[in-house]
């Protein structure tokens, strides 16, 4: 079967006043048909700028390279809902909007559609609720709203930027469950962008981790977070408090600077089990099983336990 | 042992275009020294407003608030303002806006320095201003030569760990972090959790901890109090809380939170 979405060696550079940013290097994905896949990492380290170039979103100043893409169709929710929507246009007629453009629904029809859709989100009396404005609805409502919008367009792929971050846990909860409702309903795919790892956790199929525009290891959700191979996601999971920790582990120092980046393995410098090979190469994506992690100690040749300087 | 912090019976009404809401309902809750206690709930419960309250940022309507069994007045004036700020300080969600931009970091720890010198008519020279700034940047981590940087030029994480200095370097008996890290990024959460932490046990230093993520309050926490429209639903001891949730709202929170068992 072929994958919905097929991105091979995506490269994305952004010029700043203080140069150009690499922000993307090197990342491949692909996501199944009803699949959820999960990137994670920290601020900047490029995830966001990922999907913004699979939605074509990027100013037109940035460089975009892929050697290979296959895109379905796609839509996408952000973290913040309430900049997703005019604040001067009823809820109603935003939704609407694409549906009479796009879809060439006539406005009696569109009006219908846009009920089903909100009331299928979960919010009531969606009929009175359509002709309200942005500021009288909460934030998960919003969201809701927010996906609704998105799916009025009939995507086959979701992706969702960090969409519950802004939101309380048990609002957060509600919104995670309808996107689950919505990928086994639908074959919705869904591209999850995250730092949580607990969210993560609950709902994606597969997790991808980035760390400095590259992708340093991918796998099963599972295998992922019980036996991860990239000492930075070790690190990442370790610094998650549970109910057995006594002290948390922070990360020492910071991510590399993607104006220049690292012509080796872009988390050597914070990396405990660093060997000498580390510093002067970059390593390619090696393979365990299912699992897979751009780090040398995957290699059949190193120690087990890394540091051999 | 007395309490650091009683609060009894406080009540906080607010008028909104003519309607009057109870923002804070009969609230009662202590403190102890050292103590850390999370304040936990959905946005718009009233965990903020009872900070600000705590801190002398919002006047109380009705109940009594006591620091070191000395009773804090219903509103803050200039002087009461001055007082407090030698016991009671408070760090917030975004380290960047509570940072003035025009001022560098050594201006900005050298402040409360010199407000409380006044406050207290003593003399505190720039020499020894200087110092005890620079004390305080090292043992949160950061360097002396950041003393003449501006706050724009420092990461999310080392902003917050300069709120702390500026909020701890007149030693205070209580912290108010209002949502402290979650703005930054887990691993950084990490840091300024576990620095929260060794603060309190070289310092004997007492916290009010608001946050809405379970697990890391689970970890940081000694006792929990869940807020729920403007009352404390449930409080008690943060195990107890976490693992035999009684009042209906803590149970949803607890399982709405992925991976806290």
């Amino acid at each position: 079967m072929t994958p919905l979405l097929d991105i091979q060696h995506l490269r994305v550079s952004l010029p700043t006043p203080r140069g150009v940013v690499q922000a993307v290097r090197d990342v491949s994905l692909h996501i199944d048909r009803g699949e959820m896949l999960a990137i994670v990492g920290e601020s900047g380290c490029g995830k966001s700028v990922t999907a913004q170039a699979l939605m074509q979103l990027l100013p037109s100043t940035a460089r975009i390279d892929c050697q290979r893409a296959s895109r379905p169709s796609m839509a996408m929710i952000f973290q913040n809902p309430m900049a997703t929507f005019n604040p001067t246009l009823s809820i109603g007629y935003q939704i609407a909007e694409p549906l009479r453009v796009h879809r060439a629904f006539n406005r009696h029809d569109a009006e219908t559609e846009t009920v089903r859709l909100l009331s299928r989100m979960g919010i009531e009396n969606a009929q009175q609720r359509a002709r309200q404005y942005p500021h009288q609805f909460s934030g998960g409502m919003l969201q809701r709203a927010a996906i609704a919008m998105a799916l009025a367009m009939q995507p086959e792929l979701l992706i969702a930027d960090e969409p519950t971050t802004a939101l309380d846990v048990s609002t957060q909860a509600e919104v995670m469950n309808l996107l689950a409702e919505l990928r086994s309903e639908q074959q919705l795919a869904l591209l999850f962008i995250s730092h949580d790892l607990g969210l993560v956790s609950r709902h994606a199929d597969r997790v991808a981790v980035m760390y400095a525009g590259e992708i340093v290891e991918t796998a099963s959700t599972h295998a992922v977070l019980q036996q991860p191979l990239h000492p930075y996601t070790r690190a990442l999971i370790a610094s998650l408090p549970s109910a057995r920790s006594t002290r948390l582990q922070s990360i020492d120092g910071s991510p590399p600077d993607l104006l220049h980046p690292p012509v080796a393995c872009a988390f050597c410098e914070r990396c405990s089990q660093r060997m000498q090979i580390c510093a002067r190469q970059t390593p390619p994506l090696l393979a365990r099983d299912t699992q897979a992690a751009r780090c040398w100690l995957l290699h059949p040749l190193a120690p087990a336990s890394g540091a051999d300087t | 042992m007395n309490a650091l912090l009683r609060i009894e019976n406080l009540c906080k009404y607010f008028s909104q275009h003519g309607e009057t809401v109870l923002a804070l309902d009969n609230i009662s809750l202590s403190i102890q020294p050292g103590e850390i206690v999370g304040l936990a709930g959905e946005s718009g419960s009233g965990k903020s407003t009872l900070a600000r309250c705590v801190a002398g940022l919002h006047s109380r309507d009705s109940g009594e608030m006591y620091f070191n069994d000395a009773l804090l007045p219903a509103r803050f004036r200039a002087q009461d303002f001055a007082r407090q700020a030698q016991n009671i300080q408070m760090i917030f969600q975004d380290p960047l806006s509570s940072l003035n931009p025009r001022l560098t970091i050594g201006d900005i720890l050298m402040e409360p320095l010199r407000l409380s010198a006044r406050a207290k008519q003593i003399r505190l020279s720039p020499q020894q201003q200087q110092s005890l700034a620079q004390e305080w940047l090292i043992r949160m981590g950061l360097r002396a030569s950041d003393m003449s940087r501006y706050p724009h030029s420092f990461s999310g994480g080392q902003l917050q760990r300069i709120g702390i200095a500026r909020a701890l370097i007149n030693r205070p008996g209580l912290l108010i972090c209002d949502e402290p890290i979650s703005a930054l990024d887990v691993s950084v959460q990490a840091q300024i959790v576990n620095l929260l932490k060794d603060l309190r046990d070289e310092f004997g230093l007492a916290l009010l901890f608001i946050g809405h993520d379970l697990a890391m309050m689970r970890y940081l926490c000694d006792r929990i109090a869940v807020m729920y429209r403007g009352a404390i639903v449930e409080q008690g001891a943060t195990q107890d809380i976490l693992d035999h949730p009684q009042h209906g709202y803590t149970k949803k929170l607890v399982n709405s939170t992925p991976g806290i068992h």
